[in-house]
């Protein structure tokens, strides 16, 4: 539509509510203002937070000596009850030898005769850093003479004998017939030498 | 503060899309106001009041409006009896949109104390002359005008003759109903008359007739010896035969207005089919049948307030009346928000 506008551009003037210029001004400035206002914010947060973290500096300085200390004692009583835990391991790992030594005169019948008897105990490790390295290893060994008619069946049977008495399998894993041999000469006849080794496996015993 | 929030003027504002404008018409008998809204290509009137006329030459006094209707930007229009309108014809070189002002006061034949404005309606092909629409006022009064609205709301975003503003008010009111005619708008005030003609909704002449409702009433209060209000009065009731008296006064501006309905009809090959009248002459009972019969052509009556929605309680009974007073000022907001 046709329009002869007479006002010249120059003439013209921009109205609002506010002018361009404010407008403009508080376009640039709010974003500052808000920036600083939120640096502010921040710089107090800042500053609270360290104030905390002083109090919190002087309390841990006033409680570190006593928890080192805390942590020493609970490293001894740590000590403590492992050096009583071995000491329970080692009189656990102890052969009654007694009761053993009862148990093989019991099963020995008349005409078995026991030459030698060799007992002997070892432990597993030199250093004993944990309850099960006091384990200790048994070695049994008994050497004797049968005289009878049926000498080698007599010592199979004490062997069994053995094998069935309670602290002979406690303590040994196997009881094997080492050596079993009649003894040469007129004199000799029906009389057998023999040997029975006890031993307790890697590990075993108690 | 206040400085910051002081106003500003710069160069790049005549670009603004404005969605609130009062239209201001200063005219002879009152300053027309209507407050209206652009609401998505939807024209509001928001609000309408008539105040106390301008005498123009004066000095500039603020405009104090209703606050019921201020807005941020006026839309400006004002009967100006010196102003010339005229289309003129003149070669457009490239690409060029405007003519040099020294160029427009020389086709207005206008001196330099006159500002010039034109509006190119029609871009010549080859060496064909273009077409435009161009008005010239006096710049004492284009001063005064402005003088009125020194700072703060409404700030003026436009200014034209009120002969001129009136078309867009009839282009939104009655465009459609004429776009395929040709069509003569007739507008008469109170010192001066406009008419404009339309072809296919596109101005093909303009002019400017030195008559109004105030000639009348001299040339009744002459032949029948009475003071003007007697006469002012007579012409509003019509208790007395004055035909022969209206048509003395008439007759040698309208066979000017003939002349050029026969021009226009010739130049553009078509048949005016109708001449609209417009402005407070208008409100006189049968003035607009003896136009009509004076130019031989079918007279149409319209108003302003035409496909504009009306906000509740805006427009007083009393206000309707008087609707076509408002034509100008009507143009000039909608001018304003089309620009």
């Amino acid at each position: 539509m046709p329009r002869v506008n007479l006002l010249r551009k120059s003439e013209q003037r921009h109205q609002g509510l506010v002018s361009r210029r404010f407008s403009m001004i508080i376009a640039v400035v709010t974003p500052i203002l808000l920036i600083a206002v939120l640096s502010g914010i921040k710089v107090m947060q800042y500053s609270a937070v360290q104030s905390e973290l002083k109090t919190s500096q002087s309390i841990w300085a006033e409680l570190e000596p006593k928890l080192e200390l805390y942590k020493e004692e609970n490293r001894g009583l740590v000590t403590n009850r492992k050096v009583l835990d071995l000491f329970g391991q080692w009189k656990a790992s102890r052969g009654a030898v007694l009761r053993l030594l009862d148990e093989v005169q019991d099963a020995v019948p008349a005409n078995i005769q026991l030459t030698r008897l060799s007992y002997r105990g070892e432990f597993q490790s030199a250093i004993y850093a944990a309850p099960e390295d006091l384990a200790i290893r048994y070695a049994f060994s008994v050497d004797g003479i049968s005289q009878s008619e049926r000498a080698e069946s007599d010592v199979i049977g004490l062997r069994k004998e053995l094998l069935g008495q309670n602290q002979m399998s406690s303590m040994f894993t196997s009881l094997k017939l080492a050596s079993l041999r009649k003894r040469g000469g007129g004199v000799g006849a029906g009389v057998s030498e023999f040997r029975l080794v006890g031993e307790t496996d890697e590990g075993g015993g108690q | 503060m206040k400085a910051l929030i002081k106003k500003e003027r710069g160069p790049s504002r005549s670009q603004k899309k404005f969605t609130e404008l009062v239209g201001i018409d200063f005219a002879t008998t009152g300053t027309k106001v209507v407050r209206m809204r652009n609401h998505k290509g939807k024209l509001i009137l928001a609000g309408i009041d008539l105040l106390p006329a301008i005498e123009l030459g004066g000095e500039a006094v603020r405009l104090q409006l209703p606050r019921n209707m201020s807005t941020y930007y006026a839309s400006l229009a004002y009967t100006a009896p010196a102003a010339v309108v005229r289309l003129v014809n003149a070669p457009l070189p490239g690409e060029d949109e405007a003519l040099p002002e020294s160029r427009l006061r020389e086709l207005l034949n206008v001196t330099d104390d006159f500002r010039v404005s034109a509006q190119l309606i029609k871009r010549g092909k080859g060496r064909q002359d273009s077409s435009f629409l161009a008005a010239a006022v006096p710049q004492n009064e284009v001063r005064q005008l402005l003088g009125m609205f020194p700072s703060g709301p409404p700030a003026p975003a436009s200014l034209e003759v009120s002969g001129l503003a009136f078309v867009a008010a009839f282009l939104n009111a009655r465009g459609d109903e004429c776009k395929d005619q040709a069509v003569c708008l007739f507008e008469a005030g109170e010192s001066v008359s406009h008419f404009v003609f339309l072809n296919n909704l596109s101005i093909v002449l303009v002019g400017k007739l030195p008559f109004g409702a105030r000639m009348m009433r001299k040339k009744l209060a002459e032949d029948l010896g009475v003071d003007d209000e007697l006469a002012a009065s007579i012409l509003s009731d019509r208790s007395i035969n004055i035909s022969s008296s209206l048509a003395s006064v008439l007759a040698p501006h309208l066979k000017q207005l003939t002349i050029s309905k026969d021009f226009v009809e010739r130049l553009q090959g078509c048949r005016i089919s109708k001449v609209y009248v417009s402005g407070g002459l208008c409100l006189l009972p049968s003035i607009s049948e003896e136009v009509g019969q004076m130019l031989h052509a079918e007279v149409g009556q319209w108003s302003p307030f035409e496909n504009i929605v009306i906000e509740n309680e805006a427009l007083s009974p009393e206000m309707e009346k008087q609707a076509t007073r408002f034509s100008a000022a009507i143009g000039a907001a909608i001018g304003g928000f089309q620009e």
